[in-house]
C-alpha cells in the first residue's frame, strides 16, 4: 500500500512548508482583491474608466477576474511543487 | 465519441432548435404558449434521456460518478449545481434595485471558490470519501461527528431544495399559466428522472447539459440589447456607457443616493455579507462533494478553476443586466407621457394605468398625481424578477427568446435541486443507513435504500414547497451563514491542523452553528445586531468563533490517535492512496 512514509521526510517537510506559505500568499491576495476596492470605495468610484466607476467595476467584475487568476495560479504552482518534491500522483 | 464532441453537438443542436422555433414563430406556426411548452417538453425530455442512459448499479458510480469526471466537465456541472433559480432569475433584479450594495452577492458567490481551491477541494479529493459527513467521521473519530455533519448537511440542503422547487413552480406559473402546485410537481418529476437511476453519475451529465442551456439563455437577451444600442454584443464591456447615463438621469430626477455608490455607512455590512457568502460557498456540502468526483488531485485543482470560470460567465454578465434594465426604466418609462409607454410594460405588468393585464406579481404602473407623466414613484415594483424576464422584449427579440429564458431558469433551478437532493439522500442512505444503522447491508440493498430515500426527500420537498412559506427565501440566504459557521472551520482545521480532535471539532461545529443561528434569530425577530451587522452576515462572527472553539477545546483534550494523524499527513501529498488507510472500500 502506498503511504506518505515512502516519501523522504525532509522532502515532505519542505513540500508542506512551501505549500503553506503559498496558501497564505493566495489568501492575502484574495482578501485584498475584494476588501481593497470596498475600503477605498469612495476614492475609487471617483475614478471612471470606460464609463465604469472603479470600485463598482471591481465588485461586479474585476475582483471576479482576479479570483480566477488566483485559482489558476494556485493550480499551476501546486502541480509544479508536486513534481519538484516528488509527491505528484502516479500517471 | 469524446464528451467534448457530444456536448458540442448538443449545444449546436439546441441553437438550431431555437432558430427553427423562431422561424416557426415568424411564420405564425406556433403560439407563445406553444413555444413555452415546446421548450419545457424538449429540455426535460433531454435531461430525462441523460438520466436514463446514465443509470448504474455500482455504488462508486452512484455516489461519486466513479471518480471519472474530467476537470472541465466537473467545472460545468458545478456551475449548474451552484447557480440556482435565485442566481438566474433574481440576482440581476436585486442589482437593479440596490446597485453597488447588491454586488456583495456577486463578489461573494464567486470569491468562495478561492477558499475552496486552496483549503478544501484537492485535499477532499485525496481523502476520497463519499460524503462530507464521511470525512468528518473518519477525521474526527466516529459517528458523533458524522451525526452533527449529517444534521447540518440535511438542514442546509433541504431549505435550499424547497426554494428551488418553489422557483420551478413560479417559473411554470409565469410562462405557462400553470397552477403553482401542478408546476411544483412537474418540476419534481423533472428532478427525479435525472437523479434516481444514476445518482451522481446521472446528475453530473445532466448538469452539464443544463449548464449549456442556462448560460445561452442568460447571455443571449442582454447581448442582443447591447448590440441594439452599441453595435457590440458584449454587454459586460458596453455597460460602462449605461452606468454614466444612469448617473446622469438620476441626478436629473433628483435621486440622492446614486446607484453606483454604496449606501451611507454600509461598508461593514457589505463586508459581512460578502464574507458570509464566500465562506458559506466553501461550506455547502452539495458543492464540496462535486470535488470527490474528479479522477485525481491535480484535476480537482483545475476543476475549481473551471467551476469558477463557468460561474463567472454568468456573474460577470449580471451587473450589465441590472444596469441595462435600470437605464431602460429611467429612460423609457420614467418621465414619459402615459400614452407613450413601451410594449413590454403591458406584457409583464400587473395593473397598468388602472387596467388589470396580468397577475404575474412583478410591477404596477399608475399615474398617481394625474399629470399624464410618469414619476419614479409611479412605477411600483413588486418583484425585481421582471429584469431578467422582460429583457428579451426590451431588446426587441421574438418571443422564442423569452421561452429560452424560461428554459434557462428551469435548468438553473432543476440542476441545483438535483445536487441538493443527492446530498440529502446520500447523507441519509450512506451516512445514516449504511454507516450507522446497518453496516452489513448489501450493495443492492444500499442502492435501493438510496433511491427510495431520494424519492421520499423529493416528495417531501415538493410538499413543503406547496405551502409557500414566505420565510424560505430568507432561510436560504441564512444557509450560507449557517453552513459557513458550522462546516468550514471543522473542515479546514481537520485538514490543516493534526492536533484538532473530536471534542474540538464537535464543540466548534455546534458553537459556530449556534452562534450564527442565535444572531439570525435575534436579528430577524428583535432587530438586535452586533456592531450593526444584519443577521444575513452573521457568519462574520460565527466563522471565527468556530475556529477559536475548535482550537481551544482541542487543546483541552488529548491529541487524536496515530492513525488519524497519519491520515491528515497522507492527505497533504497527492501521491499514494488514502482510501484504504481510511477504511473506505
Amino acid at each position: 500500500m502506498a503511504s506518505f512514509r515512502d516519501i523522504d521526510k525532509s522532502k515532505r517537510e519542505a513540500y508542506w512548508q512551501e505549500t503553506s506559505r503559498f496558501t497564505w500568499l493566495i489568501l492575502v491576495l484574495w482578501f485584498v482583491s475584494w476588501v481593497g476596492p470596498l475600503v477605498l470605495h469612495y476614492q475609487l468610484n471617483r475614478i471612471v474608466i470606460f464609463g465604469f466607476p472603479l470600485s463598482y467595476w471591481f465588485a461586479g467584475q474585476g475582483s471576479l477576474a482576479i479570483f480566477i487568476v488566483l485559482i489558476v495560479w494556485y493550480a499551476m504552482k501546486m502541480n509544479a511543487l508536486d513534481r519538484k518534491y516528488g509527491v505528484a500522483e502516479e500517471a | 465519441m469524446s464528451w467534448g464532441k457530444i456536448f458540442g453537438l448538443y449545444a449546436g443542436a439546441f441553437v438550431l432548435f431555437t432558430v427553427l422555433l423562431s422561424l416557426s414563430e415568424y411564420w405564425g406556426l406556433v403560439s407563445n404558449r406553444g413555444i413555452a411548452y415546446t421548450y419545457l417538453v424538449v429540455t426535460i425530455g433531454v435531461y430525462a434521456l441523460i438520466g436514463v442512459l446514465s443509470r448504474t448499479a455500482r455504488p462508486d458510480q452512484y455516489y461519486v460518478a466513479g471518480r471519472g469526471v474530467p476537470a472541465f466537465f466537473n467545472g460545468m456541472a458545478t456551475g449548474a449545481d451552484w447557480m440556482s433559480a435565485a442566481s438566474f432569475i433574481s440576482m440581476a433584479g436585486a442589482l437593479y434595485a440596490t446597485g453597488y450594495d447588491g454586488l456583495a452577492y456577486v463578489s461573494g458567490w464567486t470569491g468562495g471558490y478561492v477558499l475552496l481551491a486552496i483549503y478544501l477541494a484537492p485535499y477532499l479529493r485525496k481523502f476520497g470519501a463519499y460524503t462530507i459527513p464521511d470525512f468528518l467521521a473518519l477525521r474526527y473519530g466516529g459517528n458523533a461527528a458524522r451525526v452533527v455533519g449529517l444534521l447540518m448537511a440535511i438542514g442546509a440542503s433541504f431549505t435550499y431544495l424547497i426554494a428551488q422547487i418553489t422557483g420551478v413552480g413560479i417559473i411554470m406559473g409565469r410562462f405557462l399559466g400553470m397552477d403553482f402546485n401542478v408546476g411544483a410537481f412537474v418540476g419534481l418529476a423533472g428532478i427525479l428522472v435525472c437523479s434516481m437511476l444514476g445518482g451522481m453519475r446521472a446528475v453530473t451529465w445532466t448538469q452539464v447539459a443544463q449548464y449549456i442551456i442556462l448560460i445561452l439563455a442568460y447571455i443571449t437577451p442582454v447581448a442582443m440589447l447591447s448590440y441594439k444600442h452599441f453595435g457590440i454584443p458584449l454587454p459586460e464591456f458596453t455597460y460602462g456607457q449605461v452606468l454614466q447615463d444612469i448617473t446622469q438621469l438620476e441626478v436629473q430626477q433628483g435621486v440622492t443616493k446614486l446607484w453606483v455608490d454604496m449606501a451611507p455607512g454600509g461598508m461593514l455590512n457589505w463586508f459581512a455579507l460578502c464574507f458570509c457568502m464566500m465562506v458559506g460557498t466553501a461550506g455547502l456540502p452539495h458543492i464540496l462533494m462535486r470535488y470527490y468526483t474528479t479522477p485525481s488531485v491535480k484535476e480537482a485543482r483545475s476543476s475549481v478553476g473551471w467551476s469558477l470560470f463557468f460561474i463567472f460567465l454568468l456573474y460577470f454578465t449580471a451587473p450589465s443586466y441590472g444596469a441595462f434594465a435600470r437605464w431602460t426604466v429611467l429612460k423609457d418609462v420614467i418621465g414619459k407621457k402615459i400614452t407613450e409607454l413601451p410594449n413590454w410594460v403591458y406584457r409583464w405588468g400587473d395593473t397598468i394605468l388602472g387596467k388589470e393585464t396580468n397577475h404575474l406579481g412583478l410591477f404596477d404602473i399608475a399615474d398617481k398625481n394625474g399629470d399624464g407623466i410618469l414619476q419614479l414613484t409611479d412605477f411600483v415594483i413588486k418583484s425585481t424578477d421582471f429584469v431578467v424576464l422582460a429583457t428579451p422584449e426590451i431588446a426587441g427579440l421574438p418571443f422564442v427568446i423569452t421561452g429560452l429564458v424560461m428554459a434557462g431558469g428551469l435548468a438553473a433551478a432543476l440542476s441545483t435541486a438535483d445536487g441538493l437532493l443527492l446530498t440529502i439522500s446520500n447523507a441519509l442512505s450512506h451516512d445514516l443507513y449504511y454507516k450507522i444503522i446497518n453496516p452489513q447491508a448489501s450493495i443492492v440493498k444500499r442502492l435501493t435504500t438510496a433511491r427510495i430515500l431520494l424519492v421520499v426527500a423529493a416528495v417531501a420537498g415538493a410538499y413543503v414547497a406547496t405551502f409557500r412559506i414566505n420565510i424560505i427565501v430568507a432561510v436560504v440566504a441564512y444557509a450560507f451563514a449557517l453552513a459557513g459557521s458550522g462546516f468550514f472551520p471543522a473542515l479546514v482545521m481537520g485538514i490543516f491542523w493534526k492536533r484538532a480532535n473530536k471534542q474540538g471539532a464537535i464543540a466548534g461545529m455546534a458553537v459556530g452553528f449556534l452562534t450564527a443561528l442565535i444572531l439570525i434569530v435575534v436579528g430577524r425577530n428583535w432587530g438586535i445586531y452586533i456592531l450593526g451587522v444584519k443577521e444575513i452576515g452573521a457568519g462574520v462572527f460565527g466563522v471565527p468563533i468556530g475556529f477559536l472553539v475548535i482550537w481551544a477545546v482541542s487543546l483541552m483534550y488529548p491529541p487524536p490517535d496515530q492513525q488519524t494523524q497519519d491520515l491528515v499527513e497522507e492527505v497533504r501529498y497527492p501521491r499514494g492512496t488514502t482510501m484504504k488507510l481510511a477504511g473506505i472500500e
